[in-house]
């Protein structure tokens, strides 16, 4: 019904530039589809690809089973909703919903149908006969996916819908596409440079940097075993703690070491490192700032996970506080509870969930767990 | 503090109220030409003379002298034939009135005075200067009947209270006889010299719509050569066709090649466009022969096609449309392809549309452009049934003489579909303007 194949697909612009290398993804049925990345990364031309609006340069495009390179984007069942909506200015409400079934010489009496029924879905049954200039964003942005609903296509495309919209609208709309995700039950490709969209609303996320595939998986996935530096600093904000040092042993113990940082592996993780050979080898360890606590709340923390070091930047959010700590020679952000009052300056005792840790390669940049 | 402020709202609307007249000025010089020629149109017997310093209205009242003071005589001739040919007026250089009448026996007290210079005056006065005692005053009562040449006045004598008066007066038989007398019997005295002051002519005239009538006139001559519509009625006709044809096919021509210009992709495509530009600085003049040369070939002289093939479309157009849906986001085009649009109806449902303002602006510029040419027309035409509007009007003006009147009348017709056309697209021009900026 909406399945989606890209095969080994790549996109060379003319000049020689390389937007996509090696694409490869299978879509299910009734998936929900989130490319992410960082812009310039492809992810939108990735998408175009599949709309039929960019040429293919090599690889092969399955809609539905049927090889689609060639086919043009009309004949492909999918509907797109633009970054800019792009709505006809000059068509009503009603005609901009109406206008990809009357091309494609729909009965009337379906066309209203289906329009009346899309615009009660979104809320949009009162501004029919207006013109977009006469809409809020938020509405026009309504219109946009009403438009690609009344189509009943087998894939939705949308190419960052969200983000000409201010903060607020932005995540009321983000719930009414997951609503209507659950509502439609299509296949969804969705591209966004925004990880928190993408965590939201994905059954999966690909997360895409200068072209390449980073990683395919779940958000949780994701969010818990990224498979590369990249990934680990695009998804989950703030982002991930970065520290560059060194893997050493202490007697039975492995230890990451760095100025200011002298933390010990949890077996698992120690086991791991010896077996793949990163004792005594310079690595980039990672922890994300929720995964750092106050000692003040773990009095009975080892000694082996405390970090100490000096507040350097304090900002209260409100539900939390993020605290910037000069540790060493190392800057590390850490997430603490907001009902504790910390003070600049003021020596920290920071505890490191070392469960929750990663380690990654300096040279391929990929995680070793 | 509160006195800055009132000092610089003074300021604010003594510029404002400076600007306005600025503007006011600009308008009413713009504003003179086109005065003039409504004025004139509408002015009776404009046609043979175009007065310096020109008139700016076609009502008038006033007095105007025709003969000057010196040299002015009356003639008395005496008979001839059967009438009585009794006075002749001489400003010196020409004869400016005469009149005959032919006397009963005994008949005095009457004189008929025809003032052939003109019909347009319904008072002519002859004052008497010098010992007024002695030489009365005399006025010319013109009995107008329009449209006739003979239009005859009656000398009086004025009786002394009356002079200073104007006007028409009968006086008594008396007086009038001795006046008549006076002329009469003196007709050996050849010049007789009467010391003429002036005649000064009284004129009141009022708006007239004769030269429209004049102009829009259908002979049964007419309908043999231009066909049922008449001259004007012809020229207007061609005029309209060729330049609302001309006006389509840019459009069409010149939206289609902007739109395959700004969006496609094509090999040359940046090579063609400038291609089309470039003939734009090829000036007319050295394309003229060469179209001329063309058009006789093909046969087409003195017909409308040779003013509408070399037309149909133009670089500026194309110019104009290509930088218009440049600026057209690409996505409303994708959008329009997704929704099931061919190539073509993407043009016509989304590019056409949201051109509105640069069509109108591109139709305006050649409607104008194509209604008002001159000289293409000229070479190309010279049966009179295919002569267009300015070579119509054109033909009221020959070598020595100018029907001012009618070529006003008829040129103010002319710009009837100018300002329809304006007016139908000027909402487009000026939206355009105000959405210039504007993100949509």
């Amino acid at each position: 019904m909406g399945s989606v194949v890209l095969k080994n697909i790549n996109k060379v612009y003319e000049g020689g530039v390389q937007a996509v290398k090696d694409f490869n993804l299978e879509i299910e049925d009734r998936e929900f589809i989130v490319l992410v990345g960082p812009s310039g990364c492809g992810k939108s031309t990735t998408l175009r690809m599949v709309a039929g609006l960019e040429e293919i340069s090599s690889g092969e495009l399955y809609i539905d089973g049927k090889l689609c390179n060639h086919v043009p984007p009309q004949d492909r069942n999918i509907a797109m909703v633009f970054q800019n909506y792009a709505l006809y200015p000059h068509k009503t409400v009603y005609d901009n919903m109406a206008f990809g079934l009357k091309m494609r010489k729909f009965d009337r009496d379906e066309i209203d149908k289906r329009v009346k029924q899309a615009a009660d879905m979104l809320g949009l049954r009162h501004v029919l006969d207006r013109k977009p200039a006469a809409l809020s964003g938020g509405q026009r942005q309504r219109v946009a996916v009403g438009r690609a609903i009344v189509r009943q296509p087998s894939v939705f495309l949308f190419d960052e819908p969200l983000s000409n919209l201010d903060a607020k609208l932005r995540s009321q709309m983000r719930t009414e596409l997951s609503k209507l995700h659950t509502r439609l039950q299509t296949t969804m490709i969705y591209v966004t440079h925004d990880q928190l969209e993408a965590m939201t609303l994905a059954d999966r996320i690909v997360v895409l940097k200068d072209g390449i595939t980073q990683q395919v998986g779940t958000p949780l996935e994701i969010y818990e075993n990224p498979a590369t530096i990249f990934v680990a600093g695009f998804i989950g904000s703030p982002p991930m703690n970065f520290v560059r040092g060194r893997v050493e042993t202490a007697g039975e113990a492995v230890r990451f070491k760095t100025s200011g940082i002298d933390v010990r592996f949890t077996p698992d993780k120690a086991k791991k490192l010896q077996e793949e050979g990163y004792v005594g080898k310079e690595v980039i360890f990672g922890i994300r700032p929720q995964e750092i606590h106050d000692r003040i709340f773990f009095p009975e923390a080892s000694e082996d996970h405390v970090v100490r070091g000096i507040i350097d930047v304090v900002e209260p959010v409100g539900s939390e506080t993020f605290l910037q700590v000069s540790v060493g020679e190392n800057l590390i952000m850490a997430r603490m509870s907001a009902s504790e009052k910390y003070v600049l300056e003021r020596e920290l005792e920071l505890v490191f969930n070392m469960d929750r840790v990663h380690v990654f390669d300096i040279s391929t940049e990929r995680a070793v767990f | 503090m509160n006195e800055e402020g009132e000092l610089h709202k003074l300021e604010k609307k003594i510029r404002s109220i400076a600007l306005h007249l600025l503007l006011l000025l600009g308008a009413a010089t713009m504003l003179v030409p086109f005065w003039w020629m409504v004025s004139t149109s509408m002015t009776e017997n404009a046609n043979s003379e175009l007065s310096n310093p020109p008139r700016w209205t076609p009502w008038r009242s006033g007095n105007r002298a025709l003969a000057s003071a010196s040299g002015a005589t009356v003639k008395v001739l005496g008979k001839k034939g059967g009438e009585t040919v009794v006075a002749l007026l001489n400003d010196g250089r020409r004869d400016v009135a005469w009149a005959t009448r032919r006397l009963q026996p005994g008949e005095t007290e009457v004189l008929l005075l025809d003032v052939g210079i003109s019909t347009m005056f319904d008072r002519v006065e002859i004052l008497f200067p010098g010992n007024a005692e002695k030489l009365p005053k005399v006025a010319l009562d013109f009995c107008v009947e329009k449209g006739k040449w003979d239009t005859t006045a009656r000398i009086v004598a004025l009786p002394r209270e009356l002079r200073e008066k104007r006007g028409v007066f009968l006086l008594a038989p008396r007086v009038r006889a001795r006046f008549i007398k006076m002329i009469l019997e003196n007709p050996g005295a050849s010049p007789a010299r009467f010391f003429l002051a002036e005649i000064r002519a009284h004129e009141q005239l009022k708006p007239t719509l004769a030269n429209y009538k004049e102009v829009l006139k259908v002979t049964e001559r007419d309908k043999e050569i231009y066909g049922f519509l008449g001259r004007f009625g012809r020229y207007y006709a061609n005029s309209v066709f060729v330049a609302g044809l001309l006006t389509l096919t840019n459009l069409f021509f010149c939206s289609l090649a902007g739109y395959a210009f700004a969006k496609g992709r094509f090999l040359g495509r940046e090579f063609l466009f400038y291609g089309v530009l470039a003939t734009m600085m090829v000036p007319g003049q050295v394309t003229m022969i060469p179209v001329y040369k063309l058009m006789t070939n093909w046969k087409l002289l003195d017909s409308l096609w040779a003013l509408i093939l070399p037309g149909l479309t133009g670089a500026y157009g194309v110019f104009l449309c290509t930088q218009f849906i440049r600026a057209l986001p690409d996505s409303l085009m994708e959008a329009a392809r997704m929704d099931g649009c061919s190539e073509w109806r993407v043009y016509w449902e989304v590019i056409v549309p949201l051109s509105k303002p640069v069509l109108a602006t591109l139709g305006i510029l050649t409607f104008l452009f194509q209604f008002n040419s001159f000289l293409w027309p000229l070479i190309m035409i010279n049966d009179e049934k295919w002569k267009t509007l300015p070579l119509g009007l054109a033909t009221y003006r020959q070598q020595y003489t100018a029907e001012w009147g009618n070529m006003m009348a008829a040129a103010a017709i002319s710009i009837i579909p100018i300002l329809i056309v304006f007016i139908v697209l000027q909402k487009y021009v000026i939206k355009s303007m105000a959405h210039a900026g504007m993100k949509e």
